[in-house]
């Protein structure tokens, strides 16, 4: 009991770090986000073919993000996720714009995320 | 757990540095007694001389000492002190209270995550009140053991007092005691090694003269020496030269050289003490060949010392130690020229007659005494009757003139004085 009683401390203190586990729909929409951040790369205007202008609301409308009860597929949540990496070097806060190379990074080595965003590898 | 909360303890006292101040103070006195002691002594010696024989009783004995002692009462207080403690303690006080404030606080947050950042892992950003509760424990971490080491450093402060008794030696005195005789071979040693020995019988031992082969001066019962009182020991160089001569035989002095006359004198006047009137006819034989000697001029006639040139080279050389003049305690010493033989002396006071060439007599208040003037002297001038001198002199022992036996000194240097 003693020892369960000092992983526990241990284990809030590791907690104070993160919170819960977000939503499927919660991380598309966090990719989109990042994607679309003015002013918008060349590179996801080409790739993903939309306006810079209306960058965000086509994903969402494309993906299905928008919705609460949207789950991850094809790619998978984990092969998200490990795509997502490069667009956080700036920074975990959404109020952080990704540089263009990351984001051009992430759409040469992920096609499933780049076809899952209606674009063309 | 329990040894990683020992270990935690350890390393708290550790950090908690304990500074150790011990003074003592001395209380009253209790009581002043003596201790006896008995200590290892040694051998003491008695000698007697009746010309040949020299009988020997030897004692050992111990030495009793009583020390005196004073008893005090004495307090040795140890103070400890951490300096550390106060200022642990209060940092452990304030984090550990700033601890509970922001756990209370962080209720009044929201619990809700933050749902504006996404980690790497897809997590959300904690919630505030969580945030906060975190920052508490790290308070609580840093508050505690800071608490741990101010009150393990006060407990261990404080003062103790630990009363004993001490002493402290006032002085001692020390007594030959247990005296008893001892048995065994006495060895008499000479400069050259053993000449002899006496066999003691409780204590009592005799040895003629004929039996030992030279002098000796000291007396050995096996390594350990055997002391003698001040007669005792005059006594035993008596004996010695009462040896040395009868090895040396009947000789003329005529027919001695200066050397030689002159340390036969010594080793006869010596001799005197044991043998008494035996010696007084060879002795004046003696003393009438120096004498004759020294009115001749012969320099070897006398014991010869440095070479000097000037009044102050003959104080500096020779260093008289007493000084004859009128008022001087010291004339008393004349009484007794024999023990003054070799001493250098100063002498003030008025030539009184000159009886021969080489020898006059000066008049050192109300004593006098024969002065000899080496052939070749230092010192200039002609000193007639009545002249008023000082001199740097050594003494020669008794001179009969004529009618006259007063003690007798060589002059190194003399020159006119008040």
């Amino acid at each position: 009991m003693p020892r369960v009683r000092v992983l526990c401390a241990f284990g809030l203190s590791l907690l104070s770090c993160a919170g819960p586990e977000a939503p499927d729909a919660a991380v598309c929409r966090d990719v989109i986000t990042r994607v679309c951040f003015g002013p918008v790369c060349d590179v996801t205007t080409q790739k993903l073919s939309v306006e810079a202008a209306s960058c965000e609301t086509t994903l969402l409308m494309r993906t299905g993000c928008g919705s609460d009860g949207f789950a991850f597929t094809s790619p998978t949540r984990a092969q998200v996720l490990d795509c997502r990496v490069p667009l956080l070097r700036q920074g975990s806060s959404q109020k952080v714009k990704a540089s263009c190379a990351d984001v051009a990074e992430v759409f040469s080595d992920c096609p499933e995320l780049v076809r899952l965003l209606g674009g063309t590898p | 757990m329990r040894r990683g909360l020992a270990s935690l303890l350890a390393l708290s006292a550790a950090c908690a540095p304990i500074e150790q101040n011990v003074r003592t103070e001395r209380g009253p006195l209790l009581r002043t007694f003596t201790r006896p002691m008995v200590l290892e002594g040694g051998l003491r010696g008695l000698v007697q001389v009746t010309w040949p024989s020299l009988e020997v009783q030897v004692t050992e004995h111990d030495v009793c000492r009583e020390l005196a002692i004073e008893e005090y009462a004495e307090e040795r207080i140890t103070e400890k002190t951490a300096p550390a403690a106060g200022a642990a303690f209060s940092t452990g006080v304030a984090t550990t209270l700033a601890s509970a404030a922001l756990f209370g606080i962080s209720f009044l947050l929201s619990a809700a995550p933050d749902t504006t950042v996404i980690d790497t892992t897809g997590r959300f950003g904690p919630p505030p009140r969580t945030v906060m509760q975190g920052w508490s424990l790290v308070s609580l971490g840093i508050g505690l053991p800071a608490l741990a080491v101010g009150g393990i450093a006060f407990l261990r402060t404080g003062e103790t007092v630990e009363q004993r008794r001490v002493e402290q030696e006032l002085g001692q005195k020390d007594s030959e005691c247990h005296a008893r005789g001892v048995t065994g071979q006495v060895r008499l040693v000479g400069t050259r090694g053993d000449v002899g020995s006496v066999a003691l019988v409780d204590g009592v031992g005799r040895v003629e003269a004929a039996a030992l082969e030279g002098a000796f001066n000291e007396l050995a019962l096996a390594e350990r020496p055997i002391s003698l009182d001040e007669v005792g020991q005059r006594t035993l160089d008596a004996f010695s030269a009462c040896l040395v001569l009868e090895l040396e035989g009947a000789r003329a002095p005529e027919s001695l050289g200066d050397g030689d006359l002159l340390a036969r004198a010594e080793r006869m006047r010596a001799c005197r003490q044991v043998r008494g009137e035996a010696l007084v006819a060879p002795l004046r034989a003696i003393d009438d060949e120096v004498f004759r000697r020294r009115e001749a001029g012969a320099p070897g006639a006398f014991t010869r010392g440095p070479q000097v040139a000037s009044f102050e080279e003959a104080v500096s050389a020779y260093a008289p130690r007493l000084s004859f003049k009128a008022g001087s305690a010291d004339l008393a010493r004349l009484d007794a020229p024999d023990a003054l033989n070799g001493q250098a002396v100063f002498m003030q006071g008025v030539v009184s007659s000159g009886l021969a060439e080489n020898i006059g007599v000066l008049q050192l208040g109300e004593r006098e005494v024969f002065v000899f003037m080496p052939p070749k002297r230092s010192w200039g001038g002609d000193f007639g009757n009545g002249a008023r001198v000082e001199a740097v002199a050594v003494m020669a022992g008794w001179q009969t003139v004529g009618e006259k036996t007063l003690p007798v000194a060589r002059l190194v240097f003399m020159r006119p004085a008040f």
